[in-house]
């Protein structure tokens, strides 16, 4: 059985704040171009107007109705409701830990005969919650279910903004986020041209603490801090580039015949991913597909990130039926993979 | 193959308030105990709810994977190892059984390891916590030698619901590592109930032929649930009274405590405010002819 994605829906706030604008608005003032050093010019970031707040649970609730408006499945359909954010928060400065966000979502679109949990794995929250649902739909444990992440993560980046002191910062990295949600359905009604072909991850744990996303001890707010020159090395690229080539290797698979159209990398860093490009093109000694981005416009989305740039190429038709992407993820812990997937349905 | 129970830890050390503390014991005591090598492991699902300072990124998981070595690196050769937090309150630990058998029957994964337990953020003993301060693990695997487990059952309201836990981030100001505040809940005891009953309904099984564990949201949670489902006492185990509530390791605390007959089936059942589930394992491989449903 081949699972795929029956429908797919985003959600963005209307607000945009440019990095130019975030830099500004640093307590301690820095002369530093944030777009050329990161490749993202704009952010989105949530209302924060106490009658339509947009807290975690709305973006998600709103991503739930964009995708379920283009699915054949009405909410008392699905089997499954997942939640996968890195953000829980239910309105101003309320960050949730029970119940769950899933329940809670799920009583709120009237899914009432899905199970209901959440997955937090980072900005691998989606990538493991579809991982997930595709080995339940698989397994025949269940026929279908949702993925949803909404991430109200910009009051990280005004931590940032309050508390940033150093010239090696470690909340420099809290400055990309941006605020999205995504929702995507799943279903085993998957074929060749319309299918998860696979999707596999890893957590490789000797740096599992470099990026630690928890309450300031300083200010009132939820913080990141990133140690970016021990996460985001050569060493670590690498690894999730032999990881994918032992996968083709162990499954008979090779670079050039998978015949990829693009590539969706996580949206973390604009410089970053170029590197990691050549690094996959050295290391396959062949040419990588179409790179795929949205970071310019949206930043870091976290765990919604590949969902977010799925839609919108979608959206401007780069993206078409048949249209065959490698999906990486990468997150904190430090978690690596691969998805392949057809897309078929979701650009008709 | 079923799934098995290969082997079962728990950890309430008095000198840590620290869940990473006590979930990483708990994880190496249990690979100690069944003789499984860290390296084996393809997967780690943490079900723990309250953790140290309020930590929302990375998944835990993959601190208690560091802790007990698991996977620090990948080499060409290597399991690759897997992990991350699976949420649901204290529920959370039968849906990662679930998904476990998920992974069992499309991977080809020899064991997953799963992680439970709490802590107050502060990792201090407080009064206000609701719940004990544990960790534990349980490792699972497969065996022609067992039953293995049945079809989760989950029944939970559908009313409309607000967090009853939260980090109120902006009156804590500073302190939002130590902070949580607890709001009430309802009582699952309803939904307990029909999960119990739907569960022996679909594994063909007598309520009197159960062996139920029980989970202590309160301390007279085993004894109600009992008498609602109309089993015998000694058929009702409850969590001893004064280890307190370990919440998301309820079930792992339970198994530990009980003896219970090697051919009996066992429900594991765990019950949080909204939603309850429970999942019936059979520790003894089921005689064809005797079985009334299909294994898996």
């Amino acid at each position: 059985m081949l699972t795929r994605f029956e429908s797919l829906g985003t959600y963005v706030p209307s607000t945009v704040m440019s990095s130019a604008e975030l830099v500004d608005s640093l307590a301690a003032p820095r002369t530093l171009d944030l777009g050329a050093i990161t490749g993202i010019e704009n952010r989105r970031v949530y209302n924060r107007d106490p009658a339509d707040y947009e807290s975690s649970f709305t973006l998600a609730r709103k991503a739930i109705d964009d995708c379920l408006s283009r699915s054949d499945y009405a909410p008392e359909d699905l089997d499954v409701v997942v939640s996968a954010s890195i953000t829980r928060t239910t309105g101003p400065g309320e960050f949730g830990f029970a119940p769950s966000f899933a329940l809670m979502l799920r009583n709120a679109i009237g899914a009432k005969n899905a199970i209901a949990f959440d997955v937090s794995n980072a900005c691998a929250g989606m990538s493991t919650g579809v991982m997930v649902l595709d080995r339940m739909i698989r397994s025949g444990a269940v026929r279908n279910g949702i993925v949803v992440s909404g991430e109200q993560i910009t009051p990280a980046a005004e931590t940032a903004a309050r508390e940033i002191s150093e010239p090696y910062d470690p909340q420099f990295a809290a400055l990309t986020v941006g605020d999205s949600a995504a929702a995507v359905v799943l279903d085993g009604a998957g074929d060749a041209d319309d299918a998860i072909h696979y999707i596999e991850l890893m957590t490789t744990s000797a740096a599992a603490q470099h990026c630690l996303g928890m309450p300031s001890d300083r200010s009132a707010g939820m913080a990141l801090y990133t140690d970016n020159r021990a996460m985001q090395n050569e060493e670590r690229f690498t690894t999730s580039i032999v990881r994918l080539h032992d996968f083709f290797n162990e499954t008979g698979r090779t670079w050039t015949e998978e015949e990829f159209d693009f590539l969706i990398h996580h949206q973390f860093s604009g410089p970053a991913i170029e590197y990691l490009v050549r690094l996959t093109e050295s290391h396959f000694r062949a040419e990588v597909p179409e790179v795929l981005n949205v970071l310019r416009e949206y930043g870091n989305t976290a765990s919604t990130s590949h969902y977010l740039v799925l839609r919108e190429h979608l959206r401007n038709g780069r993206i078409r039926k048949g249209s065959k992407i490698l999906v990486i993820p990468s997150a904190s812990g430090m978690v690596y993979g691969h998805m392949s997937v057809t897309i078929s349905r979701l650009a008709g | 193959m079923p799934t098995a129970i290969v082997a079962y830890a728990t950890n309430a050390d008095p000198d840590t308030g620290s869940y990473l503390d006590n979930a990483a014991r708990a994880a190496r005591e249990c690979l100690d105990t069944a003789g499984v090598s860290v390296d084996a492991i393809g997967a780690l699902i943490n079900v723990g709810i309250y953790r140290d300072d309020n930590l929302v990124e990375p998944a835990v998981s993959a601190l208690l994977q560091q802790r007990i070595g698991m996977g620090l690196t990948y080499r060409t050769g290597a399991i690759p190892a897997f992990s991350f937090d699976l949420m649901n309150g204290a529920c959370g630990l039968l849906d990662a059984i679930a998904v476990a058998e998920s992974f069992f029957a499309v991977d080809s994964l020899d064991y997953v390891l799963l992680t439970a337990g709490d802590a107050h953020p502060s990792t201090q003993e407080r009064d206000d916590f609701p719940y004990a301060n544990t960790g534990a693990a349980l490792l699972l695997g497969r065996s022609d030698d067992v039953g293995g487990f049945g079809v989760r059952q989950t029944v939970s309201s559908s009313d409309a619901l607000t967090a009853s836990a939260v980090v109120p981030l902006l009156e804590s100001g500073a302190g939002g590592r130590s902070a949580m505040r607890f709001g009430a809940v309802e009582d699952p005891l309803e939904h307990a109930v029909l999960a119990v009953r739907r569960c022996a309904a679909a594994e063909g099984l007598k309520l009197t032929g159960l062996t139920v564990l029980a989970p202590a949201p309160t301390p007279d949670f085993g004894a109600r649930l009992g008498r609602a489902l109309g089993l015998a006492p000694e058929a009702v185990l409850s969590l001893p009274s004064e280890l307190g509530d370990p919440h998301s390791a309820a079930p792992i605390f339970a198994l530990a405590d009980a003896t219970v007959p090697p051919d009996r089936p066992l429900v594991l059942v765990a019950a949080d405010g909204p939603v309850a589930s429970c999942i019936c394992y059979r520790p003894s491989r089921i005689p064809a002819a005797a079985s009334t449903t299909e294994g898996h």
